[in-house]
């Protein structure tokens, strides 16, 4: 086995095991966690019902005002 | 795992009354600031710049190095200003939703997303190249595969982005700190203070055609290559909310970062114009690193390329930053799904949006390499500067709206731009004409772009637009003008 491919083989493996530790790591917290204690929003979820959030919707003026 | 649904029962939850939201942590000052500013920024004046040489010769370089940098420098003290007052992630994305309204904001957010993900995949795949360089210079045969440390690099500037703003941008001043001195010790290496010791400018000197080949027509295309020199100054915004005092912190980071940026651009250029022939150096990769090869001086060379990686590895750190909060701003606006604004209880960092745009940054990197097409990674580069060009277009227009929904006195600001409204029109007219240049060089790609952020703006608009409340999505503490 060369030094570069000994290098490549290396460079594979560390991003292998930072992706690995990453999505570890995403679902742990979400399992460990309530979404409301991690969502960063004034509002927690998305209105599902759209005649509920009709206000916001688009006018021929951009800004509404 | 609880995730935010787009269709289905009609779930609304609200924040329960006294239920603090995770916020981002407040962390930054002044000198993360700059060092994001520059770090995205000064790998534009080890590789990519001297493209305007080829284009308009020694002086069309140096001439749009000064007309750019006007440019720029009117973005980022308009940055300033606006920034101060609405200290909030996102950068630009946060100011369009508050001056404009949702449909400027979402194609402004997105811009920055792009922008910045596609410059840092750019990075990746010139951090690959640098390392076979450095491994072929080393005496090395073997060739090392770009795939490997491409994906790698990606890789771990996104974990050291998972686990903290104040480690990433730290070590983002080390390494654009180191690369900015080793311009510096080029131009002090080459005697630069003495043009008559190793710096051959007598050709520059005698006549005006040495420099300007092509007229004035070459220092117009020259421009669109002139953006290299400080290409992502204005992502300094988008830290703004994780800074300690974003009011101190964006405009003394900022403004530092442009001098410093100003004061690269003219040494490179002189070093370059003074070592390298132009034809040469029109089409050179690593401009600053030939000029050091050829100074002849082995801890040049040696300085030189560990500056060119440095720069590299602190830019790709820097967009990683910065695609993820401006990501992240549009989730929690409701303009993309809610899951993405989750903050990590423990790190305070946009973890899910770090983690979404990696596979994303890592096909942009990968994609020229796998179908064998290099010229595929210049388009990458050029949908990054087009966006980024795109961001600019808007930031004059919005200034003067600024400025009229919170006239001076009504609110506070920690910079006030001055001569008002000469900047933001200076601004318009600048981007005016590199937009005019980019087309000259990049047409099909500027219209293919323009069509993609029109399809977008009629995704969102039939899809997203009606999670939007514009009233929530105000979160500066300002005066809400009327209609919000």
């Amino acid at each position: 086995m060369t030094t570069a491919s000994i290098l490549n083989l290396l460079a594979w493996v560390v991003s292998a095991v930072i992706a690995a530790w990453l999505i570890h790591d995403v679902v742990r917290v979400s399992r460990n966690h309530d979404e409301k204690d991690l969502i960063n929003a004034a509002e927690m979820f998305d209105d599902l019902d759209p005649q509920a959030a009709a206000p916001a919707a688009p006018s021929t003026k951009e800004d509404g005002r | 795992m609880t995730t935010a649904g787009e269709s289905g029962a009609p779930t609304v939850a609200t924040q329960t009354p006294g239920h603090h939201a995770p916020a981002l942590r407040k962390v930054l000052s002044p000198m993360h600031i700059w060092a994001l500013g520059v770090g995205i920024v000064l790998v534009g004046e080890f590789m990519g710049w001297n493209f305007s040489v080829e284009k308009g010769g020694m002086y069309g370089a140096l001439v749009a190095a000064w007309f750019v940098g006007l440019l720029y420098t009117c973005i980022v003290m308009i940055n300033s200003e606006v920034t101060s007052a609405i200290p909030a992630a996102g950068g630009q994305y946060a100011q369009a939703k508050h001056t404009v309204g949702p449909l400027m904001a979402f194609n402004v957010g997105l811009y920055l997303t792009l922008a910045y993900t596609m410059l840092e995949a750019a990075n990746a795949n010139v951090l690959s190249y640098l390392l076979s360089q450095l491994s072929s210079l080393t005496g090395s045969s073997e060739e090392l595969s770009p795939y490997a440390f491409a994906t790698l690099a990606i890789m771990a500037l996104a974990w050291l982005n998972y686990r903290g703003v104040f480690a990433a941008l730290s070590l983002n001043f080390v390494i654009t700190g180191f690369a900015f001195v080793t311009i510096i010790v080029l131009f002090f290496g080459v005697s630069g203070w003495n043009p008559a010791v190793s710096l051959h400018l007598d050709g520059l000197i005698g006549s005006l055609d040495n420099g300007l080949p092509y007229g004035w027509i070459g220092v117009i295309a020259a421009f669109q290559f002139g953006m290299w020199f400080y290409l992502g100054i204005e992502g300094t915004a988008q830290a703004a909310e994780e800074c300690r005092s974003a009011s101190r912190s964006v405009p003394i980071g900022s403004m530092a970062g442009i001098m410093t940026l100003i004061i690269a651009a003219g040494l490179t250029w002189y070093v370059c114009a003074g070592l390298l022939p132009w034809h040469y150096l029109g089409v050179s990769i690593t401009p600053l690193f030939d000029a050091a090869r050829v100074s002849g001086s082995g801890v040049l060379v040696l300085l030189l390329l560990l500056g060119t990686l440095f720069a590299t590895i602190a830019s790709a750190n820097g967009c990683i930053n910065d695609a993820s909060r401006a990501w992240f701003s549009m989730s929690r606006d409701r303009y993309l799904p809610a899951w993405f604004s989750a903050v990590h209880p423990r790190y305070h960092t946009p973890f899910r949006s770090v983690v979404f745009l990696v596979p994303i940054a890592i096909a942009f990197a990968l994609l020229p390499v796998l179908l064998n097409q290099p010229t595929l990674l210049a388009t990458v580069i050029t949908f990054s500067i087009l966006s980024g060009l795109l961001t600019y277009s808007f930031m004059g227009p919005n200034f003067i709206r600024f400025r009229k929904l919170w006239p001076m006195g009504t609110i506070t600001r920690g910079y006030v731009l001055p001569l008002h409204p000469a900047p933001a029109i200076a601004l318009l007219l600048l981007s005016g004409i590199v937009f005019f240049a980019t087309f000259l060089g990049y047409g099909t790609a500027l219209l293919s772009l323009l069509a993609f952020y029109l399809l977008a703006s009629i995704w969102f608009v039939r899809r997203r637009y009606r999670y939007v409340k514009r009233g929530a999505q105000f979160t500066a503490d300002l005066p809400r003008p009327r209609g919000y």
